[in-house]
């Protein structure tokens, strides 16, 4: 029988590593994601998922249940993303080599395109591109407001607490690099065309 | 008067409207905000296009940011990386728990005595003894939470609750042989050596001797934090007394099968999981300490072990 988030965490609780499994696979692809995105670095991104799920495991007895395991979750991968590219600074290291470039996933969508409009296609894979690398070039506190915001789905609330912020530092923020972002994609935003 | 009216809006100047914008096209303001806002808007196009602009770059994020590519397989070298991770950090320690679990009781105790200090008058005389006792009553509770759940219980209680493994059927022929071995692979039958047979030392003579049978309780093949012992001789050829031909091994199903202990050749299985099984579910964090227990097992030469010797030694 499938065991309950709830349950899950009751048992993790308990010592019962079993019940981490389940978890890891639940939230592996968000924490996943949210690392790349912050780190852009294949290596860290790895270091800081397993170095979050370890520290859900370790620090399973501090989360209270009034707050919401996801968001505990994004918390702890957030602040340990926000380590490893603090750290990385600290080492002087360039955020992204050529060699470490990220590939991104084009999707079903675009091969769908394809098929249908070659040069529909081709506006939008640029399109993608732009956007992309737009969102990756904003700074790393604007970066994390627009990937829980905008990618993520968050409330201003669950960022500013995941964030250890307020919710008028997270409007701010992203009112901010929505107009950076609006700044870089000018030629797409001005356009009239509806992509 | 639509040009008084106007002019009162436009009162509200662009920069106070700005801050509102990104809450305006989230739609997360409050309806007298976005009222102020739409107001504003009626009369004023450079907010209007403002409005817009930034509406349609959050649709293009929204819409076109590409999430990073991962195969499965990553994933699946991931949690096997993780779990190796946690393994080898080993469980947290006592003290964390403790610490943590004394450090909410008492959390939890001043809020509840911060709360009723107002309506209970006999608490706020008697804080300072009350609150002692309490501490020290939850301290108890929670320290002999944790004990029960660290100390194992004694070997008798598993050796009474062991008992002898059942058996349904007896195999002799070189078929029925086979047909353990493949057994064994999955998981399902076990062998061991006949009662009062000759010791150890001797196996692999006495190998067309043995007896073999297949259990009435089939082991599970959920066989994490399962034990089966298993004593092998590998080599016929190898002189019957050489301890170093006989292994006793601990095995999850896949182990087995990397190490490919059964060739031929005599071995002994116990039903351990049976039991331990049991035990791990009331007590998970043993699952740790019986993994130790089986590396010491490894380690014994030359020894068949019946089930209540086997739990004799693991000490569970």
């Amino acid at each position: 029988m499938e065991r309950t988030e709830a349950l899950l965490i009751d048992n993790l609780r308990e010592g019962d590593e079993t019940a981490l499994s389940p978890l890891v696979d639940k939230y592996k692809r968000m924490v996943h994601r949210l690392a790349l995105q912050i780190t852009k670095n294949h290596e860290d991104a790895n270091d800081v998922m397993q170095e979050t799920f370890i520290k859900v495991y370790q620090s399973i007895h501090t989360f209270r249940q009034e707050a919401a395991f996801e968001t505990w979750v994004y918390r702890i991968a957030v602040n340990e993303a926000l380590n490893f590219v603090k750290r990385r600074e600290r080492r002087r290291e360039t955020p992204l080599s050529s060699a470490q470039e990220i590939d991104y996933d084009p999707s079903v969508r675009q091969k769908a395109e394809m098929v249908n409009d070659p040069q529909i296609h081709a506006e939008k894979a640029e399109l993608r591109h732009w956007v992309t690398k737009a969102v990756n070039s904003l700074s790393l506190k604007h970066r994390i407001v627009v990937i829980l915001h905008e990618l993520e789905g968050l409330t201003h609330a669950e960022i500013a607490s995941i964030l250890n912020c307020s919710e008028g530092t997270v409007r701010s923020r992203l009112h901010y690099a929505r107009k950076q972002l609006r700044t870089l994609l000018k030629p797409y935003v001005d356009a009239n065309t509806n992509f | 008067m639509k040009k008084v009216e106007a002019e009162k809006v436009m009162k509200l100047k662009c920069n106070a409207i700005q801050r509102f914008i990104s809450d305006y096209i989230d739609d997360t303001l409050s309806t007298k905000d976005t009222g102020k806002v739409e107001e504003h808007l009626r009369f004023c196009q450079t907010c209007r296009h403002e409005v817009a602009a930034l509406r349609k770059t959050r649709d293009l994020v929204i819409g076109y940011y590409v999430e990073p590519k991962v195969s499965e397989n990553y994933y699946h070298q991931f949690e096997v990386e993780l779990h190796r991770c946690i393994e080898s950090k080993g469980p947290i320690p006592l003290y964390e728990r403790l610490k943590t679990s004394v450090g909410q009781f008492t959390w939890s105790f001043l809020t509840r005595v911060r709360q009723s200090f107002g309506r209970y008058s006999f608490i706020s005389k008697n804080l300072l003894p009350l609150g002692t006792l309490f501490l020290l009553i939850v301290t108890g509770i929670v320290a002999t939470h944790i004990y029960k759940q660290d100390v194992p219980l004694h070997s008798d209680q598993f050796s009474q609750r062991a008992g002898k493994p059942v058996i349904v059927q007896e195999l002799n022929t070189d078929h029925d042989k086979s047909e353990v071995l493949q057994g064994i692979y999955n998981g399902y039958i076990t062998k061991r050596k006949a009662p009062g047979e000759a010791s150890s030392t001797n196996l692999a003579a006495d190998a067309e001797n043995v007896g073999y049978w297949k259990l009435a309780e089939p082991l599970t093949t959920e066989t994490e934090g399962h034990i089966i012992v298993m004593h092998i001789s590998n080599d016929r050829s190898v002189p019957s007394d050489d301890a170093n031909s006989e292994l006793i091994v601990y095995a999850q199903p896949d182990i087995l099968s990397n190490k490919s202990p059964l060739q031929d050749d005599v071995y002994a299985a116990f039903p351990l999981e049976l039991h331990v099984a049991h035990y791990l579910e009331q007590y998970p964090r043993q699952y740790r300490k019986s993994l130790q227990v089986v590396d010491e097992m490894m380690n014994v030469p030359s020894e068949i072990l019946t089930i209540s010797e086997s739990y004799e030694f693991s000490k569970l």
